[in-house]
């Protein structure tokens, strides 16, 4: 019995790491640039798709993919902030939500034209099904891989924004983006970075989701519905916070899937909803 | 145009600015010779700050020519004209509240001209206050400790002409003095500064001209030395 929950609880800390990759990139978007992007789940759903292809396409493994597709998801962050979101960026919180949805609706149509409602999977081959026994635990090596890889890029992103120079920029920005404006410090540059920054944890989150999940062109909101609560959960603008999240609403959601198959999700929101209800401000907020 | 070596430091001929219908300046010529420190005066509203902003490209719209060195810089972008050799200290300070002492003078040399101007520890020498305050959130600083990193930021974008706006207010007069030393040992490397104060008695004791601005027209300008303490005052408030 103990053993029993206990394989639960490391089975839902593991899917909390994966779950904490599909909010970073919300985390940084709403704690940098105070806005919530709506197609953030579309986007992952994009770019697995653009794993798929390339994948096939070039005859390699999914894992070698996604090192070929994380400088085109910068540049595609990038110039997508630049060309398109910096426009919107303000005063006005509408703006971006609405543009935002508007690219979620362009997105899975898109995908749905070109490929089809056909649900997909992501392959890295034997790393797939492969496992590890510590104790009376079994544990794949996938899930384990990318809660490892989630705890990697939390510290690796709080070294960028909290020791290096253009993390310095990005907060100044994120403190008074009038001031910076002011004193020649190019906000947009500044936005478009980050936003660059953002699509690579987007690449990432979407070869690991892949690899873990079915998606199909309309998988992206229930995506950024997990994303969102992980953030929330986390307190906005906290990396870290955001990691917990992640592993709140992992455990909870393989708690639930224990009671009942349909609980899963259900068990989930439940549990968003309550500690929202007790702690607003997030576990572990920053502002 | 080409950079003129003996053309002034920064040339400002017939600005005007104008914020959507309301305008802020009408037509008016400034000049700063190179090393040259210029004092502009007037009251609330008389369009000191807005002289500022036009000067980074940071108002809706302006008529008129602004030349640094002979370039013409009028509608660049703040940041090439940052890199070309203009920093500003905001008023009001401006700090980045969350970065630290540090981190804030630091982008100051990434906005700045690149080159191998004025480094840290230059400006840690100018204000040791700040050296043992480096790895302190700006927030937690005296306004007079802010003001200097806010000077500092400037210094570090290694600029040929420094625009100062309302850097006293505010603050303790004692801490005032010793701002207006510092500006004076900035001044004697070399770089230009621009003068914007409320505080007319101050600004004129270290400025070598002055201009004093009322209702967005130049009412009077020449050396401090040569108007006495009622003329100026009359031309600050148009009576």
């Amino acid at each position: 019995m103990i053993a029993t929950y206990l394989n639960l609880i490391v089975q839902g800390v593991l899917l909390g790491g994966l779950y904490a990759i599909f909010a970073l990139g919300l985390s940084l978007s709403v704690g940098v640039m105070r806005f919530v992007n709506i197609a953030h789940g579309d986007f992952i759903v994009l770019v697995s798709f653009l794993l798929l292809v390339v994948a096939a396409a070039l005859h390699i493994n999914v894992l070698l993919a996604l090192l070929l597709v994380i400088p085109l998801a910068f540049a595609g962050g990038y110039l997508l902030q630049r060309l398109l979101l910096q426009r919107v960026v303000g005063d006005n919180v509408l703006l971006p939500l609405l543009v935002t949805f508007g690219l979620s609706i362009i997105v899975q149509n898109g995908l749905l034209q070109g490929f089809g409602a056909d649900t997909r999977t992501l392959s890295a081959g034997r790393l797939d099904t492969s496992s590890l026994h510590i104790g009376s635990l079994y544990v794949g090596v996938l899930p384990v891989a990318t809660f490892v890889l989630a705890v990697v890029l939390v510290l690796g992103l709080e070294w960028l924004l909290y020791r290096s120079r253009i993390g310095a920029s990005i907060r100044a920005v994120a403190d008074d983006v009038a001031a910076a404006n002011l004193i020649g410090l190019s906000s947009a540059r500044i936005y478009a970075i980050a936003m660059g920054i953002v699509g690579v944890t987007v690449a990432i989150a979407a070869c690991f989701m892949g690899l873990r999940m079915n998606f199909d062109p309309t998988s992206g909101p229930s995506r950024l519905l997990v994303a969102f609560e992980v953030v929330v959960l986390g307190g906005l603008g906290s990396l870290r916070g955001t990691l917990l999240g992640g592993i709140v609403l992992g455990i909870a959601q393989t708690l639930g899937g224990q009671i009942d198959g349909a609980w899963q999700v259900l068990a989930g929101h439940l549990v968003f909803l309550v500690i929202f209800l007790l702690r607003p401000q997030g576990l572990l907020p920053r502002y | 145009m080409s950079p003129n070596a003996d053309a002034p430091l920064l040339s400002i001929q017939g600005l005007s600015v104008y914020y959507a219908q309301f305008r802020a300046l009408h037509g008016i010529d400034i000049a700063v010779a190179p090393g040259e420190i210029v004092s502009i005066i007037g009251a609330n509203g008389a369009g000191k700050s807005s002289l500022l902003k036009a000067i980074v490209s940071q108002v809706d719209r302006i008529e008129g020519r602004i030349l640094l060195a002979g370039e013409d810089i009028a509608n660049r972008p703040t940041p090439a004209i940052v890199a070309s050799g203009i920093a500003l200290v905001p008023e009001g300070r401006r700090l980045f509240p969350s970065l630290t002492v540090e981190e804030n003078l630091e982008i100051g040399q990434q906005i700045g001209r690149k080159g191998n101007g004025i480094v840290l520890d230059e400006v840690f020498d100018l204000f040791p206050v700040l050296r043992d305050k480096r790895r302190q959130p700006a927030w937690q600083l005296s306004g007079g400790q802010q003001q200097m990193v806010a000077l500092g930021r400037a210094l570090l974008a290694d600029p040929r002409l420094l625009l100062c706006d309302e850097i006293s207010l505010g603050l303790a007069p004692a801490v005032v003095n010793d701002l207006y030393t510092l500006l004076l040992s900035i001044n004697r490397r070399g770089i230009g500064v621009l003068l914007v104060e409320q505080d007319i008695r101050r600004s004129l004791a270290i400025a070598s001209r002055f201009y004093c601005l009322l209702e967005g027209r130049i009412s009077l300008a020449g050396r401090p030395a040569d108007f006495d303490r009622d003329t100026i005052t009359r031309h600050y408030f148009g009576s």
